[in-house]
């Protein structure tokens, strides 16, 4: 079985931790909304596969310089990955 | 009055950063000596690419190029390790002048009133 994990909030490193400490290899974890902001953060690092939903990229004015995350290019491709995957899990 | 309104949301998570920046807009055209200070997430509001016509929002950070005619020329930021922003492209709607914690301390100290929605 595989989760799609989805953060749509600034998380800090240890909060980070807590949700990549469950995903498998299999996994996905995806920033959307304010989850992008985390694009922004240097302290933070990601050491399972991690992508960031675009629009809400452009929205916010946020690059991806700092982790050049592969990107979710629009609501097609999620709602590819939510079929692809068993469940979705919003992480709080 | 010296009134400090500090703006810590995001400006896209609900409408707390677009209503601090009305709060000022208000407090200001009563005659109030007003004061911004972004911190935190809030700083993110500073940033120049926001694109809000991308998902069909208003560009409400518009009003922020109106600071001059209400009178607001007091705005500070509050520099943060999770955002370092002041790396990146930052809006020429206004010109913030960048503040340490002896600073807030100050700033805090200096004005009679804080709102912090």
């Amino acid at each position: 079985m595989k989760s799609l994990f989805l953060i749509n909030r600034s998380f800090t490193q240890e909060k980070l931790n807590e949700c990549l400490s469950i995903m498998s290899d299999q996994d996905l974890l995806l920033f959307i909304e304010d989850g992008v902001n985390n694009l922004l953060n240097h302290n933070l690092s990601f050491n399972k596969q991690c992508k960031a939903f675009l629009p809400d990229m452009v929205l916010r004015g946020i690059p991806n310089t700092v982790h050049s995350l592969p990107i979710v290019n629009n609501y097609q491709e999620w709602v590819d990955l939510c079929i692809d995957f068993d469940k979705a899990i919003s992480w709080k | 009055m010296k009134v400090l309104v500090v703006i810590s949301s995001s400006p896209f998570k609900g409408d707390k950063a677009k209503e601090s920046v009305d709060l000022s807009l208000s407090l200001a055209a009563f005659d109030h000596e007003v004061s911004l200070l972004f911190k935190g997430e809030g700083l993110l509001c500073l940033l120049e690419d926001h694109q809000p016509k991308s998902s069909g929002l208003k560009d409400y950070f518009r009003i922020l190029k109106a600071l001059d005619l209400y009178e607001i020329e007091s705005v500070y930021a509050f520099e943060c390790q999770q955002y370092p922003i002041n790396q990146l492209k930052l809006s020429q709607r206004i010109s913030p002048l960048w503040c340490t914690a002896d600073k807030l301390q100050e700033l805090l100290a200096s004005h009679e009133m804080v709102f912090h929605l």
